[in-house]
């Protein structure tokens, strides 16, 4: 006889809701002793290079004695859409740290929190002018000649876009997570993969912006949690039921919300202008992208470029990273390199921080 | 004990399971907030329910109560699995005796959609209810409007576009719809000629009533076409048990069978969002919203200018000169750089240490 496939007993049930209670009695102890501020993300120690308008650098405490120091700075681009934290969450999940280990000089911008009068901003404004700007600085500031670029995600687009413009300010390029071509994205019986895109390809963003001003941070989020509905609005939050008595694992779980749901909202135009000629005309790799009056054209990157990629990302699938490969001017000094994570997990998973840091540390002391 | 009574069973133990567990988290939630922390950080059931209230701009709107109604709440949570043992009690006797169940799952599944599908009509009377609303309230509005306002009893559809003579409701207006049939149905109506002071700022109030109904009908089509995907999802984890059964495998946890159907939900849910109809449906949704948010707007202008407070329009437009301002500055800053003698670059705020734990405000 046909076994029944349901075999849990009441007495089971109440066990399990009764453990399930105790460790939410434990877990409102342990927030009951907290205090929003014990959330901390961010938190190796930096100073404020500069600072203009709603953005800020960083220059991160060095832990090596200087002679040791790598002598090219390294410029961290952030994306528009996530706060800057997702590269320094904890102390013990942090890129930041794991370069400043490595002898790495790390600059890191932080774009802020956007308000209504900064709506008119464009994606001209960030990598033609602040971008720009902030690279200058970071030049006189160092004596060096050059600047390493390092992108994260939509960041990792803008400095595609800046270093094809000005390749003689940056010595190497390294991109993670970063979406070049926006119409490579659909992965067969994969439908979760690439939906943002899709998603993005058929939004009317002129109405968008029109109502909102700056889109909100809420807006984004509800997107990427359509992404898995389910699994991110309930099945998290009741698996985070058995870590709720250990305070140190509840900390870095809410670490992790504070970072996502933290965001900034995005400056109307700058969205606008990202969605129209990158989401839907894939004007940046079909060579019609124009910024600040010039036109990007990526065979103008001829410095070393490391192109790192998750490989189970769903949000940037990696065909839309490694698709630079068919466009860079120096393909000999053009190296992939794929780490087995997901897209935030690149920076904050527990096996990439043995990779990525390290990695791209020894990438950049050959070259 | 067979397995109708087991079914039974797991029904009435798996609904005190829901319950407890999503009621805790709930109480929790509340708990927390009133402790003075962020609330919805600690609250599962409040995101899709912030987001849609960005959207829609409405605390307590429409937009707000479908996405409790969807998502929200653990109640919903509670509906949806029930959904799923119900389908499970409804096979479950079939599976047992190796007889066919899918008819008798397609169906429920038939009876759900359907219950479903009639959400769209009855929003639709509600609309209608809205609309006679609108109605009554303008026709009393003033009566020097009145005799304008007369054509709102007969106006088919939206008050707002009758009201500023670009529908057929204007021709119901002039009692000359008859009329209107034959060559005279080819004029534009909407070059009619405008009566009344308050005619075009009422017009402007009158389209937040049309771009309301025009969510809630879009609101309607999305609802559907979600709860499709929920019918589908319980079909696939209804085989996947079936299939285990087949297998002698099973599933001996509360909160494995959630995960369960979470994944099957989601992953079916993924396929959905990812087909041109959904896909048309939601941006049907987007658009209405914003287009709701805008008339929101342009309503409260109408409001703002007669009380001679600046509009966000007239703030826009300053903060678009602005921006074109301290573009021209850097152009002529870089320009001066370039020719002149290097001068030194220009630093920004005076640095600041700051230690770790420090929060950095922009």
């Amino acid at each position: 006889m046909t076994q029944f496939p349901i075999q849990f007993r009441s007495d089971e049930v109440t066990r399990e809701v009764a453990e399930m209670e105790s460790k939410l009695s434990a877990g409102i102890a342990n927030l009951t002793s907290m205090k929003d501020d014990d959330v901390d993300i961010g938190s190796t120690p930096k100073d404020v290079f500069y600072a203009r308008e709603t953005f800020q650098v960083y220059r991160y405490k060095p832990v090596v004695a200087a002679d040791k120091l790598h002598p090219v700075p390294m410029l961290i681009s952030t994306p528009l859409i996530n706060g800057y934290e997702v590269a320094d969450l904890q102390p013990d999940r942090s890129l930041v740290r794991n370069f400043l280990n490595e002898g790495i000089d790390v600059y890191m911008i932080n774009w802020g929190y956007p308000k209504r009068c900064d709506r008119f901003n464009n994606i001209d404004d960030y990598v033609t002018d602040y971008i720009d700007d902030i690279v200058d600085h970071v030049i006189e500031n160092s004596g060096a000649d050059k600047i390493n670029l390092f992108g994260i995600c939509m960041g990792g687009t803008l400095a595609t876009c800046y270093s094809a413009l000005n390749p003689e300010k940056v010595r190497n390029l390294v991109l993670t997570v970063t979406p070049i071509d926006f119409h490579q994205t659909k992965v067969p019986g994969q439908p979760h993969v690439g939906l943002l895109f899709e998603m993005g390809r058929s939004v009317n963003v002129d109405l968008m912006v029109d109502a909102f001003g700056n889109v909100p941070a809420d807006v984004l989020n509800v997107s990427f949690l359509m992404a898995s509905p389910f699994t991110l609005m309930f099945g998290k939050y009741a698996d985070t039921i058995d870590l709720l008595d250990n305070k140190e694992a509840l900390l870095n779980f809410l670490r992790m919300e504070k970072w996502l749901f933290g965001g900034p909202n995005v400056p109307g135009e700058a969205y606008r202008q990202f969605v129209k000629e990158f989401i839907q005309g894939n004007n940046l790799i079909s060579g019609k992208l124009s910024l600040g009056g010039r036109k990007v054209d990526l065979k103008n990157l001829t410095m070393p470029i490391l192109n790192v990629y998750a490989e189970r990302d769903h949000l940037v699938p990696p065909m839309s990273t490694v698709a630079l490969g068919k466009y860079v001017g120096n393909k000999q000094d053009y190296l992939e390199l794929p780490i087995k994570t997901g897209h935030i997990g690149i920076y904050t998973g527990g096996a990439s921080q043995k990779i990525l840091a390290p990695g791209v540390a020894k990438w950049l002391k050959e070259h | 004990m067979d397995w109708t009574t087991q079914t039974n069973e797991i029904m009435k133990t798996w609904g005190e399971a829901q319950k407890r567990l999503w009621s805790g988290w709930m109480d929790w939630a509340q708990g927390a907030s009133q402790m003075g922390q962020a609330g919805p950080m600690f609250d599962p059931s409040q995101w899709f329910r912030m987001g849609v209230d960005t959207w829609s701009g409405a605390k307590d709107g429409p937009a707000h109560r479908l996405a409790g109604n969807l998502f929200g709440t653990p109640e919903v949570m509670n509906r949806s699995m029930n959904l799923l043992m119900q389908a499970w009690q409804t096979v479950a006797p079939k599976v047992e005796q190796g007889k066919p169940w899918q008819p008798d799952l397609q169906k429920l599944l038939d009876q759900w959609r359907e219950e479903v599908s009639a959400m769209p009509k009855r929003a639709a009377s509600m609309t209608g209810d809205f609309t006679q609303l609108t109605k009554s309230l303008f026709e009393r509005w003033t009566p020097m409007t009145a005799p304008w306002l007369a054509m709102l009893g007969q106006a088919s559809s939206h008050p707002g576009a009758a009201f500023m003579g670009g529908s057929a409701g204007m021709g119901q207006l002039m009692g000359f719809a008859e009329m209107f049939q034959g060559p005279l149905g080819q004029l534009s109506l909407g070059e009619l000629p405008r009566a009344t002071v308050a005619r075009e700022k009422m017009g402007v109030f009158l389209k937040v009533a049309d771009a309301f109904n025009d969510l809630q009908e879009a609101q309607a089509g999305y609802k559907k076409s979600l709860a499709e995907g929920l019918a589908q999802s319980v079909e696939r984890t209804i085989e996947h048990l079936a299939k285990l059964s087949e297998k002698g495998e099973k599933v001996t946890s509360a909160r494995d069978l959630m995960r369960t159907w979470f994944s099957i939900a989601d992953k079916t849910l993924m396929e959905k969002f990812n087909t041109k109809e959904f896909l048309e449906v939601q941006d049907k949704l987007t658009d209405s919203l914003m287009k709701h948010k805008k008339a929101q707007r342009d309503a409260l202008e109408v409001v703002y200018a007669q009380m001679e407070i600046p509009t966000r329009s007239e703030i826009d437009e300053a903060y678009r000169d602005i921006h074109e301002l301290k573009k021209e500055v850097r152009a002529l800053r870089r320009a001066l750089k370039d020719t002149g003698p290097k001068a030194p670059v220009a630093k920004g705020k005076k640095a600041k240490e700051i230690e770790a734990g420090d929060t950095v405000a922009s």
